[in-house]
């Protein structure tokens, strides 16, 4: 699944350490979701949203998954 | 309870979370109790159970000791890093995010499969080797294997009834 959350830290300087302190998960985790390799929950992907104040599909594209 | 205090539920708030680090402080020094039990027993009751000047009487004499200072040690260890961790709000937060990460959570389920299934291959192939030499040791597998199974279904029923 790709994602925008380097775009959207980039854009506003924040470290991958700030957001999952934001989100409450692990740096590693915040690195594993921008690179592809772990797929965030729908919980995590709303509270990731909502810290950028966008709509999930706006953070997160889905559209590798569908048929 | 015990499974409250150790599977990574999530925590509403960091008071929450708190409160389950204390239960589990007791729950360490609990286990520093049940090691000085086992000392105790080691001391007071083996000797009487198994001549002390055979193999068999070493062995469960070293066992008993080894396995209740073990006890004691890591114990007494765990409550105190524990209780000291509950003053530090910051390293409170950092082991909150750490234990409550999903991901985390998601590695640990796959290891906890993945070790399940090597062991269960193992005790199969011990099964199919010991069948020639020892009964003893083929009974012991058969048992393993059930606590297992009965464990997992167990545990599937609890679940399947939370989630």
């Amino acid at each position: 699944m790709k994602t925008k959350i380097p775009e959207l830290r980039k854009s506003r300087k924040l470290s991958q350490q700030e957001l999952a302190d934001a989100v409450g998960v692990t740096r590693q985790t915040i690195t594993s979701i921008e690179v592809g390799k772990y797929t965030a929950s729908l919980e995590l992907a709303y509270k990731i949203a909502h810290y950028f104040g966008l709509m999930i599909e706006d953070v997160f594209d889905f559209s590798d998954g569908e048929e | 309870m015990l499974m409250k205090l150790f599977i990574c539920e999530k925590t509403a708030n960091l008071e929450e979370y708190k409160a389950k680090r204390r239960r589990r402080t007791w729950m360490y020094a609990g286990m520093a109790v049940l090691g000085v039990f086992t000392l105790l027993f080691d001391f007071l009751i083996v000797p009487r159970l198994v001549p002390q000047d055979t193999a068999s009487g070493g062995f469960s004499k070293g066992l008993y000791l080894g396995a209740g200072a073990a006890m004691v040690v890591c114990g007494i260890l765990m409550a105190w890093n524990n209780a000291r961790s509950l003053r530090d709000e910051a390293k409170l937060k950092r082991y909150r995010a750490e234990e409550e990460d999903e991901r985390n959570g998601a590695i640990m389920n796959r290891a906890i499969f993945s070790a399940a299934m090597v062991t269960m291959a193992v005790l199969y192939l011990v099964l199919v080797v010991a069948g020639v030499f020892s009964p003893m040791l083929v009974l012991f597998c058969v048992g393993v294997v059930l606590v297992f199974f009965v464990c997992m279904l167990a545990f599937q029923s609890y679940y399947s009834r939370k989630m």
